[in-house]
């Protein structure tokens, strides 16, 4: 190895232990022969490492913490979601109720949601017109059923004006 | 800055005196690195407070991939970069890059008494001589003792252009040294 290459690595990995135990012994001898990498060496470590090591560690004031604090939780406040309309949360409470494990980011699942929501709302809705219908067409047959009979049973009266009431004033 | 992984997940919780202990951890180190960067208390303290703001907002997605204080680093180097290169924007009528740190390092009157405080000038004296790359590599190398691996991840760059850094860096310095002679 030339005295070129082993100035590059006194200046770079020499200095900063960096080198493998074997290369690092390899150039202490060299820098024990030659004059010039022994005196590269000092004048690094004099001018260009000592002065930047042990410095004295520099404290922020104390009043730095205060200002991030009132920062962070200011930040926290300002971040926390706003309250939703009911009716969302009503619809949220469903979705989680029927879905617990549905994750938030995929819009395919909430469509999927909402759809079951809206299916399951069109079948009540079907069903209670069905059974209001029957309902009412119970009534009507009824209905119809007493006026028909209302003409045919003997029960003393005739088709028109027959009433006790009417017979008594007439 | 040793923290505990617990007081981590604490933090990462949402816990605020969790986090306020990885504030008392970590603060002087933030401090200290965005001081020798930008040269200026004013503006190593608005570094801080922005790199813990930027901690508290960004750890819940820390996985502990790498150390707690290689990340802090990086927050550390890439926002006091940013403040540099305002002040540079700020200061775009002037020639070049050198001439604003230098105009920085006149700047800050507060270190210029005591021998500590001497030192400590002398020290960003000479980081203003070198670009914010270079002093960027000397800061973690010699002042934080990094090895060049935690300062590759740190600064995001290659171990080689870590290595070629230092080196331009180191003769820089030690061209100052000659001119003054040999001495600094």
């Amino acid at each position: 190895m030339n005295c070129e290459r082993i100035k590059e690595l006194i200046m770079t990995d020499y200095i900063d232990n960096e080198l493998k135990s074997g290369l690092k012994e390899k150039i202490e001898s060299h820098i024990k022969e030659c004059a010039n990498c022994r005196q590269l060496e000092q004048d690094l470590k004099r001018q260009a490492c000592l002065p930047f090591r042990n410095l004295e560690t520099l404290i922020p004031d104390d009043t730095l913490w205060q200002k991030i604090r009132e920062r962070v939780v200011t930040e926290q406040l300002t971040s926390e979601p706003a309250r939703e309309p009911i009716f969302v949360n009503i619809l949220e409470r469903i979705k989680n109720s029927l879905f617990p494990t549905f994750g938030e980011s995929l819009g395919l699942k909430r469509v999927v949601v909402y759809a079951s929501i809206l299916i399951v709302f069109c079948t009540l809705g079907i069903t209670g017109k069905m059974l209001y219908s029957q309902r009412n067409n119970a009534y009507v047959k009824e209905e119809v059923t007493d006026y028909i009979e209302l003409g045919t049973l003997d029960n003393g009266y005739t088709d028109d004006l027959g009433t006790a009431i009417e017979e008594f004033f007439l | 800055m040793d923290i505990p992984r617990e007081i981590l997940l604490e933090a990462q919780g949402g816990s605020l005196e969790a986090f306020e202990k990885v504030y008392k951890a970590s603060s002087s180190f933030v401090y200290s690195v965005a001081f020798r960067v930008t040269n200026s208390r004013e503006d190593a303290e608005e570094v801080t407070q922005d790199v813990f703001l930027k901690i508290h907002k960004y750890l819940k997605g820390f996985r502990f991939k790498s150390s707690f204080k290689t990340w802090v680093y990086r927050i550390t180097m890439n926002t006091a970069l940013n403040i540099c290169r305002r002040m540079i924007k700020e200061q775009s009528k002037r020639v070049d890059y050198e001439d604003v740190i230098a105009t920085i390092a006149v700047k800050d009157d507060s270190i210029n008494s005591v021998d500590v405080e001497h030192r400590q000038a002398k020290v960003q004296q000479l980081l203003s001589k070198l670009n914010f790359q270079q002093r960027s590599c000397i800061i973690l190398r010699e002042m934080e003792g990094l090895s060049y691996a935690d300062i590759a991840k740190a600064l995001r760059i290659n171990i080689n252009t870590v290595r070629s850094r230092l080196k331009r860096a180191r003769e820089a310095l030690m061209g100052i040294a000659k001119l003054q002679g040999g001495t600094i």
